[in-house]
Formats: structure tokens, C-alpha cells, sequence
């Protein structure tokens, strides 16, 4: 690997500079990903061992967690407090809370466990926007095409076609929730591209779109008298009948440290990412309570999932300062006309081709060096904002004030000086096996968000992850919302017997148990275990 | 901070910090919560998004050169040598200023009087400043306060624009006032009482016509 121009050289060379040549238009896409995206690194492929997905490929990381012990034993079942709800949700982001509403308003009592607080999640931290085809010169046709190619056509058609014509819907759903989009002087709702797309399609509120939605939708839920929220209590087990049906969960609570068993007709699995495992070393963007939980319980009951070895790493997380690495810089900036810059100031690949193309081409920099080196060793490349603030005066503050509060903080000044960027883990692409109910392998089981797969193939589009959670996150609340009361009233840990003699038999060595909960540099524990 | 990038840099220096009455050392150059990590000080209830936009790692800070306590974001600052600091608990759900404040959102002919009933408290604003001296965000909490008390509700939901919920106006309220939910109130009837996009409308329209559908 090359080293690079240090940092302090790259910074003085640096000009703004609002006619740089396009990009090489021939870049053949699929040998940069071979080359350079982690996903297609062999390194970081095994095969599982154990569950469902047996033989299969998935992230070694990942697949030692699937595969890991539980610490949870009958003993805690037995001293545990018992409560009952008819649709128990897991997660309180976007997905989790679209889920309750609907459930709710379909007349189900719901009890919403989160491990942090209501609200705490990525969707808050969404800046990019939310992909809805209502632009004249866009359809929804074009919205499914496009979600396919970016995801390399491995996604399920059923559920991208749905979520696609959900869209339109989604959007006047979130505005009569009380959420805010930027608007046009005739008021119509702005839009803007997303990488590998073609129209504008991206309706965002400012930088902000995440927390402008969060926000809106804690209210519904803390407004509903048929919701109850458990802030910091997460699931630490599913809980199954006789039949191998869910039939609720195992909660903890971070705060007494005891358990408690819910009874539930149905569950909803809304849990979320993985970024804080840091998948091959990798920054991440994710808020600390991403750490796969959801994949872990729900293999263990015997859910299938898919697409275990494909994850987003996001092209633009921050490299410097170092104390910041890995925060993201929206894709809505590249939107906008912000340009990637290695340290000859060259452009070097089309900024808004699909993420993990950009990713790979960015990568491809570094290791030939043509990247900016830091002290530490680790590269990185320019994303050239003063250059956009030149030729749109005004637009930085106007449209991006969360990026310029993370300037603030870091130290630099954007008008001045580029930003030093590498990719950062942001999003698994695969999950639990959905279908258009949100129905899992296992009755009784929903998910919805980023714990399911299927969506977005082998790369998601800027914009899908919050049309995802609140499509299929209301269509999780009215399907738990009915699903039938069963005959076989048990709450049991059969599953957990079963998969442990799997691991047993296929000498599998458990140093971690699972699920995580929290990263190691937390300092987490939890107790009995 | 120092922004350099010297091949020194990586080295770091340790100071004194208190957080929650414990004298802790820690390495410079980092945020407060990445430097309570690096102690291996337990931290996984005060802290969520490291973004700044989710509230949860709020806190009061007293640096040593300055008289006044200041609200924070404790994942948004840098530890000082000599800085003070408390993660105050959170109200809880039962608190008298979070409680009866039900509504159903509706269109803006009624929204003052709703706001009235909903929030009557809001009229008792003594304007102390003490809760846009608590906001960590530097919004102008009291002001939005007296635009939402004289019905000028979109004007007044302007104002909270980067609010995280994170409640610490609410906390500081001698008449137990949320303005933060006031705010909130404020804008979602803002939203609601928008006319309807016409790019929106006209494709609600054609996919309830059926005019568009996928092709595999």
C-alpha cells in the first residue's frame, strides 16, 4: 500500500477551485467493487455452522455472534416479573414507532421495549432524506428499477415494488403526524438525487430529516393512550410455545437489573443495525446501541436470514479529527454539488454513483496513492466543500446546519478548508427473511427496519432506509396488530436448548456471549452472566 | 483543540476532570464521552447518537475559568482540565410538566385555543430566561414561549428547529411550563395545516387511479 501525501502538505496544496474536469466516465464498476469493496474481500465471508442459514456465507464477525452462547438461563426465567400486551415491539426508531402507532390504531395494546430511550436510534441521526417518487419527471417505476440496479438485483421484488408504491403515501402519513419538509415557493415538497438514482427523489427537512421525523413520531407514540414505552430495557431473549412459536420476550432493565418475561401475541423485531460491532476494524456512524441484537435472537428461534456478508460502508464518514472518526457527512452535500478530490485535486469518480461504488473508488485512492495520510497511518480524500459554498453562496448554512454544528465542533472551517473523509460502516444490507407482512419463518414474529433484509439487495440508495422503516414498519403494526391469539400459552426456552446443542456438536467456541447489548469500550455488564 | 496532525500527536496528555463528584484523569483531545470510555468508565445510559441530536448525554458543565454552569451535550464537548460535570437524571414520565398534554392535532383555526387548553400553564411565563439559558442548543427557548402565547405558532415552532427534546428547558421551569412540547405542539399543527403539496397530491391521485403500476 502506498502512504499517501501527509495531511498538513495535502492541506496547503488544497485550492478551491470550480472547474475541475469530470471524472473518468469508463470505470468499470464491478472490477472496483472486486477490487476494493470490503464486502468482496473472501477474508470476510465464512460459512455458518449452525441454524438455518447453515452452509451459508456471512461476515466472520457476524457469524460468531449467530453462533454465540446465550447467557440467559431458566433460573432468570423463573425469578422473572411476567406482564402481557398483545403486540410487544422491540426497538423504538422510526420503525419500531410507525409499528406501535399502527398497532395501536388497529386497537391493540402495545408495549414498545427499547434499550436506550424512546427515539434513540439511527433514524434520528438520518440526514440525506427519505425516497418518495412524486416528482413529475419521476415514477414509481423508475424508484423500483433503480433500488434493483444499485442493489446489484438482489433484492426481493415483492417488497421493493411495495415500498416503492407506498412512498407517496408514507410521506402525506408522516406530514399528518405533524413532520416538516422543505418546500418550494409553490409549495411543493423539495427534491433532490440520491446516488445510482436518475430523478429527484430524495424529500428531506434541512440536514435533518431523521431527527424532524423522530421527534414527530415520539410525540405520536408518548400521545397514545394505548402505547407503553419501557425505556432501557432490552430484550435480552425470544421467548417461544410449544409449537416453536413467538410468544413474547425476555427484558432486562438496564436501571434494576432484573428481568421480566412479556407475554405477547405477537412481536415485533425492530432493533436496528450492527455498526457498533466495527465489521473489519471500520469507523461507524451508528449510535452505540447498534450492535446486531436483533439477528442474534431471532436466529436462535429460527428465523431465517439473508444476505449475512453485505453491509454499507458509507463513502463519507469523517477521518479527522480522529476524535470524530466515522461521523457521517450526508450524502445530501454530494447532492448538492460537493465533489470528491484526491491529493492531486483530481476528481475521480462520479459523486453520486451508487455508495458502494463510491466507496470502492475511494478506497482505490488510498491504496494507490492518491490518498491524504494521517499520523496515525490511516487515509482518506478531500470532499471539497468551499468549492460548493463558492459557487452557491449561502447554501451551507442554509440547508445543512447539522453539518456546520459537526464543523463547529471539529474544529474546521468549511468555507476555507476541505474536509478529510474515508467510508465508515453505516448499514447492513441484509437481515431477517420478511415478506410482505413482515411476516418471519417463525409465526408470531415480525420485523421491520434494518433488522430485516431483502429490501435493498447488496447496497442500499440514500433515502430507502427511512421510505423502509416507515413502510414496512406501519405495515408490521397492522399485520401484529391481527395475527391470532394462539392455543398453546407457553413462554419457553426450547429454541435456546436446541441451538445450544447444535453449537455443542458442531464444537463451536463461544468467547462472547450474545446478544452484545452495548460496544466492549462501554463497559457494559450485565448481571448473572 | 489543537488541530494539528503531527506525528506526535497520538500522544496524550492526561488531565483532571469530575464527573458526578468523581475526580477522574483522563486523555485530552477527546469528547467527554469518548474520554469516560477510554477510562473504562462504565457510560452506556448517558450517551446514544455522538451526534449531538439525540439528547441523551446532556449535561451541566462549570469550567474552571468561567463562574457560570453551563448546559451541554456531553458527546459535543471536549474535556477541559479542570471542567466540573453532572449527567442530571432525566425528569420522570410522571413529572406534573410532562403529564396532560394530550391532544389530536387539528386545523389551525382552533389551534390557539387548543394550545391554551393544552398548555395552560404556558401563559404563566415569568420570563426569567431560565429556560434559554438551559437549552444546550442556543435556541431562544422564552421567546418561542411568547410567540406561541400570542398564536403565533409557526413563528414560535421556527425557533426549535436543532431542539433535541432533551427536555432541559422543561427541567428549568419554575411554573412547570415544557416548552420544548409547546414547541412541538407548535410545529406538528404547522405541519398539518400546510396546504397539500400539489407534487404530492397529483401522484396520491394517480396511483389511487391505478395509472401507475411496476413491471418486473
Amino acid at each position: 500500500m502506498s502512504n499517501g501525501t501527509p495531511l498538513e502538505q495535502a492541506r496547503q496544496a488544497y485550492r478551491i477551485d470550480l472547474k475541475r474536469p469530470l471524472p473518468p466516465s469508463a470505470i468499470d464498476h464491478q472490477k472496483l467493487l472486486q477490487d476494493f469493496h470490503p464486502d468482496y474481500d473472501s477474508n470476510n465471508r465464512v460459512a455458518l455452522k449452525v441454524g438455518v442459514n447453515r452452509h451459508e456465507p456471512c461476515h466472520p464477525q457476524l457469524a460468531a455472534l449467530l453462533q454465540s452462547d446465550s447467557p440467559t438461563n431458566e433460573a432468570m426465567l423463573a425469578a422473572a416479573a411476567q406482564i402481557e400486551t398483545d403486540v410487544l415491539v422491540i426497538g423504538a426508531g422510526g420503525a419500531g414507532c410507525s409499528a406501535a402507532l399502527v398497532a395501536a390504531e388497529n386497537g391493540a395494546n402495545v408495549l414498545i421495549a427499547t434499550k436506550l430511550r424512546m427515539g434513540d436510534s439511527n433514524t434520528v441521526m438520518a440526514e440525506g432524506g427519505i425516497q418518495a417518487s412524486i416528482d413529475p419527471d419521476d415514477t414509481p417505476q423508475a424508484h423500483f428499477d433503480e433500488t434493483l440496479k444499485a442493489g446489484h438485483h438482489c433484492s426481493d421484488k415483492r417488497l421493493v415494488e411495495q415500498m416503492v408504491l407506498d412512498g407517496p403515501e408514507v410521506i402525506q402519513w408522516l406530514i399528518q403526524q405533524g413532520m416538516q419538509f422543505d418546500r418550494d415557493e409553490d409549495n411543493n415538497l423539495c427534491t433532490r438525487r440520491a446516488g445510482g438514482t436518475s430523478a429527484n427523489r430524495v424529500l428531506y427537512y434541512r440536514d435533518y430529516t431523521g431527527l424532524e421525523m423522530m421527534r414527530v413520531l415520539r410525540e405520536s407514540v408518548r400521545q397514545h393512550h394505548k402505547i407503553t414505552t419501557d425505556d432501557y430495557h432490552p430484550a435480552v431473549e425470544l421467548l417461544s410455545n410449544k409449537k416453536g412459536h413467538c410468544s413474547g420476550a425476555l427484558l432486562y432493565s438496564i436501571e434494576t437489573q432484573r428481568y421480566t418475561i412479556v407475554k405477547a401475541t405477537s412481536v415485533i423485531l425492530a432493533s436496528g443495525g450492527l455498526g457498533r460491532m466495527h465489521l473489519n476494524g471500520f469507523p461507524t456512524s451508528n449510535h452505540i446501541g447498534a450492535t446486531g441484537d436483533g439477528l442474534v435472537l431471532a436466529y436462535r428461534l429460527g428465523a431465517q436470514l439473508q444476505a449475512l456478508d453485505s453491509f454499507q460502508y458509507h463513502p463519507t464518514g469523517l477521518a479527522w479529527p480522529q476524535t470524530l472518526a466515522g461521523t457521517l457527512i450526508t450524502e445530501g452535500i454530494r447532492s448538492a454539488g460537493a465533489q470528491l478530490v484526491n491529493s492531486l485535486g483530481e476528481r475521480f469518480i462520479d459523486e453520486l454513483a451508487p455508495r458502494d461504488v463510491v466507496c470502492a473508488a475511494i478506497m482505490r485512492e488510498c491504496a494507490g496513492g492518491r490518498g491524504i495520510r494521517l499520523a496515525s497511518g490511516r487515509q482518506g480524500v478531500w470532499l471539497d466543500i468551499p468549492s460548493l459554498e463558492k459557487q452557491q453562496p449561502g447554501m451551507l448554512a442554509l440547508q445543512f446546519p447539522k453539518f456546520m454544528a459537526l464543523c463547529h465542533k471539529a474544529g474546521i472551517d468549511p468555507y476555507q478548508s476541505p474536509l478529510l473523509i474515508c467510508p465508515t460502516l453505516h448499514y447492513q444490507n441484509g437481515g431477517v427473511v420478511i415478506n410482505e407482512a413482515c411476516e418471519t419463518t417463525i409465526p408470531g414474529l415480525y420485523c421491520a427496519g434494518e433488522v430485516s433484509g431483502g429490501i435493498h439487495g447488496k447496497n442500499r440508495t440514500m433515502g430507502n432506509a427511512l421510505l423502509e422503516i416507515i413502510s414496512f414498519g406501519r405495515r408490521a403494526g397492522a399485520a401484529a396488530a391481527t395475527h391470532p391469539p394462539s392455543n398453546e400459552n407457553q413462554w419457553l426456552l426450547d429454541h435456546l436448548k436446541v441451538f445450544r446443542r447444535e453449537i455443542k456438536n458442531s464444537h463451536i467456541v463461544c468467547d462472547t456471549p450474545g446478544p452484545l447489548l452495548f460496544p466492549h469500550y462501554a463497559s457494559f455488564s450485565r448481571k448473572g452472566t | 483543540m489543537t488541530n494539528t496532525d503531527t506525528p506526535n500527536s497520538h500522544i496524550e496528555t492526561s488531565i483532571e476532570i469530575t464527573v458526578n463528584g468523581i475526580r477522574l484523569s483522563v486523555s485530552a483531545n477527546h469528547s467527554l464521552i469518548q474520554a469516560l470510555w477510554k477510562t473504562g468508565h462504565p457510560n452506556f445510559k448517558s450517551a446514544s447518537c455522538l451526534e449531538g441530536v439525540c439528547g441523551s448525554c446532556r449535561i451541566m458543565v462549570k469550567y474552571s475559568n468561567q463562574p457560570e454552569v453551563d448546559m451541554a451535550l456531553a458527546c459535543q464537548s471536549q474535556v477541559e482540565s479542570g471542567m466540573q460535570v453532572v449527567f442530571p437524571q432525566y425528569l420522570e414520565k410522571e413529572s406534573p410538566a410532562l403529564l396532560n398534554h394530550r391532544y389530536q392535532l387539528q386545523s389551525s383555526v382552533e389551534s390557539e385555543q387548543q394550545l391554551k387548553a393544552v398548555f395552560p400553564e404556558a401563559a404563566h411565563c415569568r420570563h426569567c430566561h431560565g429556560c434559554t439559558v438551559a437549552c444546550p442548543k442556543g435556541i431562544d427557548v422564552e421567546q418561542g414561549i411568547t410567540l406561541a402565547n400570542e398564536g403565533k405558532l409557526g413563528a414560535a415552532g421556527e425557533l426549535f428547529i436543532n431542539c433535541v427534546m432533551c427536555d432541559l428547558c422543561t427541567t428549568s421551569c419554575p411554573e412547570n411550563i415544557a416548552p420544548n412540547y409547546v414547541a412541538l405542539f407548535a410545529r406538528r399543527t404547522t405541519a398539518v395545516n400546510q396546504p397539500t403539496p400539489p407534487n404530492l397530491a397529483n401522484r396520491l391521485q394517480a396511483l389511487q387511479r391505478g395509472e401507475l403500476t411496476i413491471k418486473y
